[in-house]
């Protein structure tokens, strides 16, 4: 399991996505990518299962950073820190 | 004959010539030929006379020209030999006598015999009526005698009814009926397990069982019981499937306790009830689990009442885990939530999002205890001990050992109603799980209370790097535990298989 990624899928269809490299921060609700979005039930276990499986994490957080247009950037601010400062 | 000449006449007089194939062969077929053939038969029988007339009615010998003169008249009177059947004589007489009935030869049928019509049944009486009673020329049935018969099936067959219903009316008849099939079935280990297609195979032993019994006369008590044997059939819908909802909903299995439901031997069920498989029946079920506690009281008070339940649980809960920790070598720790932990808890609007009808009288883990252990080998073992003890099992999640929820927290997850109707919680997890746990626990209530509403993107990223270090952590936890004992994510499945299967038991 990645060290720097964290992901879990609700039942109910809804995505929650965290990078801890860039802090990227991202939920999937309604059909869309919502960035810094983070789950009103985040403290409920039972709702949110964890992907175990590596593929599917990382390709839930490309389809996420494409989405939201945050491609991950080797440097001192990501484009994540950018969109919120903005 | 003349024949041969009446048809040249004719043909002289103009009438169309018969073909001569036709003629020879004696075929009339057109118009013109039929009264060439009417007129030839009327010469040749011109002269013709009756049986009636008197050159053929010979004078008897003795008879006088007045006698026979009279006697032709008459005849010639009736020429065809009617009879009055309204006049006397013996002539009327011989007319009616299809009205004479045969029932002078026919002894009278008796009537049905109480044996016969009332239960309780005697097969033998009623199969010995059936051989010498049996008259060998049967009365014509009248409507009386076909309208009595049929009223005396009919009452018969309502009186088995109203036994079935009045069987049915009793409280927990129905649940009775199941009972037995339920303990039976739960004296057989692995029962169910035999094959994909086992409950299938009961129900059609019991569908045979049913109508072996329905083929011979019933005592009341045997029809009941036969009611009884029934109604299971609507819970066998086949194999490993989960119960159709609309069968739940039908039949109220979703309003029973898992006790109540292993009591109908669909205890192999009771753990998919309570993960989802349900739906929206799921909601409402728990929302019914409840402590036995005043719903009407303030907080303060349920607080106060949780607190007695649990000082009165806690001797039984030692006790418990005496047992297991002798057995196992573990050392399990019990714990009491604090009053206001259950409060916040209650009153935590991430559960409250989803739960609105969520209070102190929903708490499950008031009281809880918990078991390490160095294999979970032992779960099944364990699993054991606590179905014989004096809980009950209201929910059971071993699969969180194996698929984690958020923040990877792995632990078999049981929760248990005490005798005294308090909602408890009982965990058994692997031994660095617990280790790890209790660094990280402390962390996770700083920030699972807050309102994710009100929080800014630092703080977002805060509860974001709290629970990836979490994550992180017993994922660390997990990896040990399989490294020390050399276990493989599939002997834990076996496990945890093993432990489901001690739980149904």
């Amino acid at each position: 399991m990645l060290k720097y990624l964290h992901v879990s899928k609700a039942d109910s269809g809804e995505i929650s996505v965290y990078d801890s490299r860039d802090k990227f921060s991202a939920g999937y609700l309604d059909g869309h990518w919502i960035l810094d979005h983070m789950f009103s039930f985040h403290d409920c276990e039972e709702r949110l299962s964890l992907v175990q499986d590596d593929q599917e994490a990382l390709q839930l957080l490309a389809e996420a950073r494409k989405a939201l247009d945050c491609p991950l950037v080797n440097g001192s601010e990501s484009p994540a820190d950018e969109a919120k400062s903005a | 004959m003349d024949v041969q000449k009446t048809i040249d006449h004719a043909q002289e007089e103009g009438v169309e010539k018969t073909p001569e194939k036709a003629v020879m062969s004696g075929v009339i077929s057109g118009q013109p030929n039929q009264e060439v053939h009417e007129n030839a038969f009327k010469q040749s029988h011109a002269h013709d006379k009756t049986l009636s007339e008197p050159d053929m009615i010979a004078m008897n010998g003795n008879e006088t020209l007045e006698e026979y003169n009279a006697r032709v008249a008459q005849i010639q009177s009736n020429r065809f030999g009617f009879y009055d059947s309204e006049g006397d004589g013996q002539e009327k007489n011989k007319a009616r006598v299809t009205e004479h009935p045969a029932k002078q030869a026919v002894k009278m049928m008796p009537g049905l015999s109480p044996t016969l019509g009332q239960p309780p049944y005697d097969s033998m009486v009623k199969a010995n009526v059936q051989i010498t009673n049996v008259p060998e020329v049967t009365e014509p049935v009248t409507y009386q005698v076909l309208a009595k018969y049929a009223n005396t099936v009919l009452e018969n067959a309502a009186q088995a009814v109203r036994q079935v219903e009045n069987h049915l009316a009793q409280p927990n008849a129905i649940n009775g009926d199941f009972l037995t099939i339920g303990q039976m079935a739960a004296k057989v280990p692995g029962h169910f397990a035999q094959s994909p297609d086992q409950l299938n195979n009961d129900a059609r032993t019991i569908l045979d069982n049913a109508t072996a019994q329905i083929d011979k006369p019933l005592e009341p008590e045997d029809r009941a019981k036969l009611a009884g044997m029934l109604f299971p059939m609507f819970f066998f819908e086949g194999g490993n499937e989960p119960i159709n909802p609309e069968t739940i909903e039908q039949l109220g299995l979703g309003e029973m306790t898992e006790t109540e439901l292993k009591a109908l031997g669909i205890e192999k069920r009771a753990a998919d009830l309570e993960e989802g498989v349900i739906g929206k029946r799921r909601m409402s079920e728990e929302k019914d689990i409840v402590n036995p506690i005043d719903r009407n009281a303030t907080a303060e008070e349920k607080l106060a009442q949780l607190q007695a339940l649990s000082t009165e649980n806690e001797p039984l809960v030692q006790k418990f885990l005496q047992t297991v920790d002798t057995k196992f070598g573990t050392t399990s720790e019990v714990g009491v939530k604090s009053p206001q932990d259950i409060l916040n808890k209650a009153k935590r609007p991430s559960i409250l999002e989803n739960k609105e009808w969520f209070d102190v009288d929903h708490i499950r883990d008031s009281l809880r205890f918990r078991t390490p252990v160095e294999s979970l080998g032992d779960l099944p073992k364990i699993l054991e001990e606590l179905a014989d003890s004096e809980f009950t099992v209201v929910k059971a999640d071993v699969e969180k050992l194996l698929a984690p929820k958020d923040r990877g927290w792995r632990v078999a997850a049981i929760d248990l109603r005490a005798p005294n109707g308090q909602l408890i919680e009982y965990q058994i997890l692997p031994r660095e799980m617990y280790e790890a746990g209790k660094t990280e626990h402390h962390l996770y209530k700083t920030v699972r209370e807050r309102d994710v509403k009100a929080l800014s993107r630092d703080q977002k990223i805060e509860v974001r790097e709290l629970n990836i270090q979490a994550r992180n952590l017993y994922s660390d936890a997990w990896q040990a535990y399989l490294r020390r004992t050399g276990q493989t994510e599939e002997s834990v499945r076996k496990f945890v298989k093993e432990a489901k299967d001690a739980l149904m038991r």
